[in-house]
Formats: structure tokens, sequence, C-alpha cells
């Protein structure tokens, strides 16, 4: 699910940004040190939308660096146990499969593949129906359902299934 | 509608807390598992076994449909009083009934118990939603989470740590630590053969679970559009019983019947049409209506054998009922009052008992809100059963020119749901009035009881309890909860 909230961070930031562009700098910074970031609390930090607002810097001794705590409101994605995502396979095994869902990795494991979908091994590993009608391979695009994350402070992984209504190939990309 | 509330109560307490309630205050888990199950480890001591004691307990707090003093109702059922506490406590969380604490002198409590209703039947269904969703989610395989074994090192995985043993060499999963081959694994063996195996339990047991709370799952069904039985705080209840107290006899008298009496009324109106809709009070036509008039009719008739004074005012009062009934309900309640103050002068019993009736009326019509819908079956059954007690009553040998003349009043009139309906009212009162002679504030607790059973068996029960007279209370409790 995605939120559109308000973090903190103290930026901290080299002397040789300060002058006319420092703000500007300072958001060009922010930008790359945080979009794609994951924090088991809020999520993946999807991009940052705004600066609310920045606080009085304050000179390292030594270093000559200045922090600055910044306020900025930013898109997160965070996975729920439940949620329902679309996702792309990465990859097929006999285990399962790996998809992504934008920056979050979904692992489908064999027992949760519908039972008449059998696995193929060759050159391009996949899931097939018996009647070859739904095949999964590298590149499908899924729709799964999460029923577990694994939360660590800076990773998200999920499983997920797609044994149930509506949920399996969305599109499949030998048929375009 | 209590009675069947009630019904409700004495299945939950049969389906999940006849086994032994101390064993699940211990693990305290079994909210949504299967307690029929729940056998007792025969390694375990236990000081005492209380199995059975929650059902027990339940029943009688059904029985009493109201407040009851903890002191009181252990020494009723001949039970430890700390015992019943600890049972009390663990309905209670259960959310079955409700408790109050009342300080009698400083730093001294009494604690009062009631069956709580309305959560009862939220909390069952809950129960039984969660049971199932479980078994159904252990069928289906949603929740699993794979796991995985090394087949070198023995150490375990589970499918949440896929990404850690995921090779990019081959693709395959290796063993993390130590880089050995990972196979499937599962829980209790390995394989698909265990996992047939649990399935095939699971799916028995989901069936045993459906066909064993049928019963359950039916009076639930029923309860569904009755109004909750009326609740009252212990505060309120007790206001009500003080009131009672000092009012003296005949107002008191008059409220408690009307919870009597109501129920039994309602619970016609359950079992077979839902009564009518407050409404349309006056269309006394409706033929539902008037099987359940002869029902009634039956319940003061066949009392009414037991009696043999004041039958002759019984006569009179009829009569005179005849004449204001085809009016709306209110009107003839009214009628039927001042009927009653006429009478006062001689017989102020009469009068109480009388009036206690017409609300009963009231009540009984107010209550399902739902239009009735007619049920010709039934009420070949009432006329039927209405025969049998004729013919019982021919039998009868005292008071037997009384009864003729009733009962030749009564075929008469019998097409006319008026007349009967209104000799109902006249019977009734009588019976009431007696009831209210003999054993006064018990007959509150008992007359709703007769009250209970439904259909075709109403006749045959009536008649047992003709027989019976009064004293056969229990009798009819037991009968009542077979039947159903």
């Amino acid at each position: 699910m995605f939120f559109h909230i308000v973090l903190e961070r103290n930026m901290q930031l080299h002397p040789r940004y300060f002058g006319r562009n420092l703000r500007d700098n300072l958001v060009s910074k922010l930008m790359k040190d945080v979009e794609g970031t994951c924090s088991g609390r809020h999520g993946f930090v999807v991009a940052v939308t705004g600066i609310e607002n920045v606080g009085k810097g304050l000179i390292r001794d030594g270093t000559g660096f200045v922090t600055f705590p910044v306020k900025y409101q930013c898109v997160v994605f965070r996975p729920f146990k439940g949620e329902i995502l679309e996702a792309v396979v990465t990859m097929v095994n006999k285990m399962g499969f790996f998809a992504e869902a934008g920056p979050v990795q979904i692992f489908v494991s064999n027992h949760l593949i519908p039972d008449d979908m059998e696995f193929q091994s060759g050159d391009i590993p996949n899931y097939t129906t018996s009647d070859g009608s739904v095949k999964i391979q590298k590149d499908s695009e899924v729709r799964l359902k999460i029923i577990g994350t694994r939360v660590d402070a800076t990773e998200i992984f999920c499983i997920g299934t797609i044994k149930d209504d509506f949920l399996g190939v969305i599109n499949d990309p030998t048929a375009i | 509608m209590t009675d069947h509330y009630n019904k409700l109560v004495k299945l939950v307490a049969r389906a999940f807390y006849d086994d032994d309630i101390s064993l699940k205050e211990d693990n305290n888990i079994n909210n949504n598992t299967n307690n029929n199950n729940n056998q007792p480890k025969p390694g375990k001591r236990r000081r005492n076994d209380n199995r059975g004691i929650a059902v027990v307990i339940l029943d009688a707090l059904t029985r009493r449909r109201r407040w009851v003093s903890e002191q009181d109702l252990a020494f009723d059922l001949k039970l430890n009083r700390k015992q019943l506490r600890r049972t009390l406590n663990f309905l209670e969380e259960e959310k079955i009934i409700a408790r109050e604490a009342v300080e009698k002198k400083r730093n001294t409590f009494s604690y009062y118990c009631c069956l709580d209703y309305e959560q009862i039947y939220d909390v069952v269904r809950y129960r039984v939603h969660g049971m199932k969703r479980k078994l159904k989610d252990g069928l289906e395989n949603k929740k699993t989470v794979q796991e995985y074994i090394c087949l070198d090192c023995g150490r375990r995985f589970n499918s949440l740590d896929a990404a850690r043993l995921l090779s990019l060499e081959d693709g395959e999963f290796h063993c993390e630590h130590c880089y050995g081959k990972v196979e499937i694994g599962d829980g209790d063996g390995d394989g698909d053969n265990a996992r047939g195996q649990r399935r095939e339990k699971l799916k028995e047991m989901l069936q045993k679970m459906e066909v064993q709370l049928k019963p359950l799952m039916n009076q639930l069904v029923r309860v569904k559009d009755l109004p909750v039985p009326e609740f009252f705080t212990l505060e309120a209840w007790e206001a009500r019983s003080r009131a009672r107290a000092a009012h003296g006899d005949n107002a008191g008298d008059s409220t408690l019947h009307y919870g009597g009496d109501v129920q039994i009324v309602v619970d016609f109106s359950g079992t077979e049409t839902e009564g009518k809709g407050e409404g349309d009070k006056s269309e006394i036509e409706d033929i539902a209506l008037k099987g359940k008039y002869i029902k009634a009719y039956y319940a003061a008739l066949l009392k009414q054998y037991e009696l043999a004074e004041a039958a002759k005012k019984q006569q009179e009062l009829p009569n005179s009922h005849v004449a204001t009934y085809d009016h709306s309900n209110s009107t003839h309640a009214q009628a039927r009052a001042a009927d009653g103050d006429n009478n006062a002068v001689d017989l102020t019993m009469h009068n109480s008992g009388d009036f206690q009736v017409v609300v009963d009326f009231n009540g009984s019509k107010g209550v399902g809100d739902k239009s009735g819908t007619e049920d010709i079956a039934l009420k070949d059954e009432y006329i039927k059963a209405y025969y049998a007690a004729l013919l019982k009553q021919w039998e009868l040998a005292e008071a037997a020119k009384k009864q003729e003349e009733l009962s030749n009043s009564h075929t008469a009139t019998y097409d006319h749901s008026c007349s009967t309906y209104d000799r109902q009212v006249g019977m009734k009162s009588k019976s009431e009035e007696d009831a209210e002679e003999d054993d006064g504030g018990i007959e509150w607790e008992e007359a709703p009881i007769g009250g209970n059973g439904n259909g075709s068996n109403r006749a045959m029960e009536w008649n047992v309890q003709a027989e019976e007279a009064h004293e056969g209370d229990d009798d009819d409790d037991s009968v009542d909860w077979e039947e159903g």
C-alpha cells in the first residue's frame, strides 16, 4: 500500500555546497540519499514530493560539515499481509517462483501455486497447466496475494499465493 | 422469545462447555479450536473434576432468567461456592453471563449473575465462524508457510528465507550456511502423503462439526429475528423488584405476570407465524392468529379443569367480552379493564388477573413485527387437537355440567376467531388468577416454561399438564427441552 507521509532526516552537507544554491543542493542530495531506500517501519521510499521545512544548520567541529534537520514529504510503499499486488515474475524454479512488485520481492512457493499447474524444467523453466493454456515463466505478470511478510530494519521480503479466486497470470509475454 | 434464547443457551452449554472448564482456563487457547475434541490429558492430575458444571449452571440460569445471587445459586445447586465462582468467572470471560457486585456491608460484596442473551448470540456466532474458518483455511492450505530442510546440516528454513537461499548460479535453493542442497520439508513429516492425511482429517472434522452443530445453527437462525429478551442491569432489576414489593400483591402480581405471559404468547408467534405487526391490530381474521388463540385457549381451558371454584363467574366474563370484542384491540382492552373493575367489588383477585391478560395480548402482537404467514396445516392440527381436548373434557365427571355449557358455546363459535379469542381471555384470566392464589411469585417463573413447546405436540403437552396440575413444573421443563 502507498502512503504519503512526512519524514525527517538529518542531512550532512559538505561546505562546498554552501552558497546561493544551498537549498537546491540540499534537496537534490536528499532525493539521492532517500529515494529507493527501505525502512522496516515505513517501507520503501518511492519519491520525495516536497520539503516541509529545513531547520537551522549545525556546523560540525573539525570537519566543517553542516547538519540540517530536514522535514520532507514522500510517498512510501509498504506491503501488507492480505494485500493483492500485481508483480512481474523474475525467476522460476522447482520450489516456486520469485516476482517483483516495484521494489518489493515476493516468493510464491509451489504449494501456493494452483494444483493443476506443473513445473516444466528446460531452457525456460515455467509452470504450466495440463492443457497448456496458462503459463508462468520469467517476465509473466501475475496478480498475487501477500500471505506473509518478513520485515527487517532495511529489508522487506514477502511470500505470496496465487491459489485463490482472481489470482494468477494477468498477462502472458509469449502471447503478445 | 426467552424460551428460544434459553434453548440456545442450553445448546451452547452442551456444545462448548460440557467438558472440563478448568482445563480451558489452564491453556486458555480454545477460542477458535474445536472444543469437542479437547479431552483431558490422561497423565494430568487434577484436584477436582469440573466436567459438566457449566452446563448445570447455565441450565439453572435459564430456569431463573433474571439476576441471581451467587450465594443462592450455590445453595440451590448444592455446589461449593468456590467452585461455582470459578466456573462463573470462566463463563463471564466467555461473555456468556453478566455479573455485578453489590457492596452489602463495608468491604463485603455479594455477587449477582445473569445470562447476557444479546452477547451470547454474538459470541456463539463468532465462535462458530472462527471454528469454520480455521478448518477451511487448513483444508485449502491458504496460510501455509512452506518449510525447507538442508539435506547436509539439517537446518530448517521457511519460504520467508527464500531470497537468501536462492543461489544465482543455478537458480536452486542452497543452505546459506553450508551451501548444501535444500529440500522441501514438512512440519509433521515429509511429502504429500502426510499432507493428504492431514487434509482428510480436517475434512472429516469439518463434516463432523457441521453435523454436530446443526441444531445449534438452526437455533441461531430461529433466534436471529427475535428481539432479545429484556436484560436489565442489576440496579434496574432490583428497583423493579423493590417496586413490586412496595405495591403489594395486586400491582406486584400483575407486573410479574406481565413478563410471564408475554413469554407464552410470544413463543407461539415464534414457532409458527411470527405474530402480527403492531400496526394491524384490528385484523383478527388472520388465520394464523386464530390458531394461536385456539392454542392459547387450550392452555386456559385445560388448566380450568383443575379449578372447580369460580367457574360460574368465569362464564359471565366471556359473555360480556364477546360483545366488546369486535372493536380494535385497544378498545377491547379498555372494555376489559372496565369489566374487571365491575367485578372488582366482590373479586379483587379476579380483577388483577383479568387485567394482566389484556396486557398480555398487546404484548403478543407487538413482539413479532413481521406479517404472519398463514399455516393452514397448523391450523388443522389445532382443530384436531381442539377436539381431542373437547373429548377429554367430556370425560371429566366433576363440573361436568359447567364444562358442557362452555364447550357448547365454543363449538358454536369456533369458526369465529373472535369468540375463541375472547374465550381464551376469560379462561386465561381465570387460570392466572388461580395460579396467583396457589403460589404467587413462583408461578412467574414456571408459567412461561409451559408455553415452550410448538406445533402439534402442544395439545398433548397441555393434556399432560392438566393431569399433573401445578406441581409438574420441572417436568414441563424437561418435556420442552426434548421436544424442540
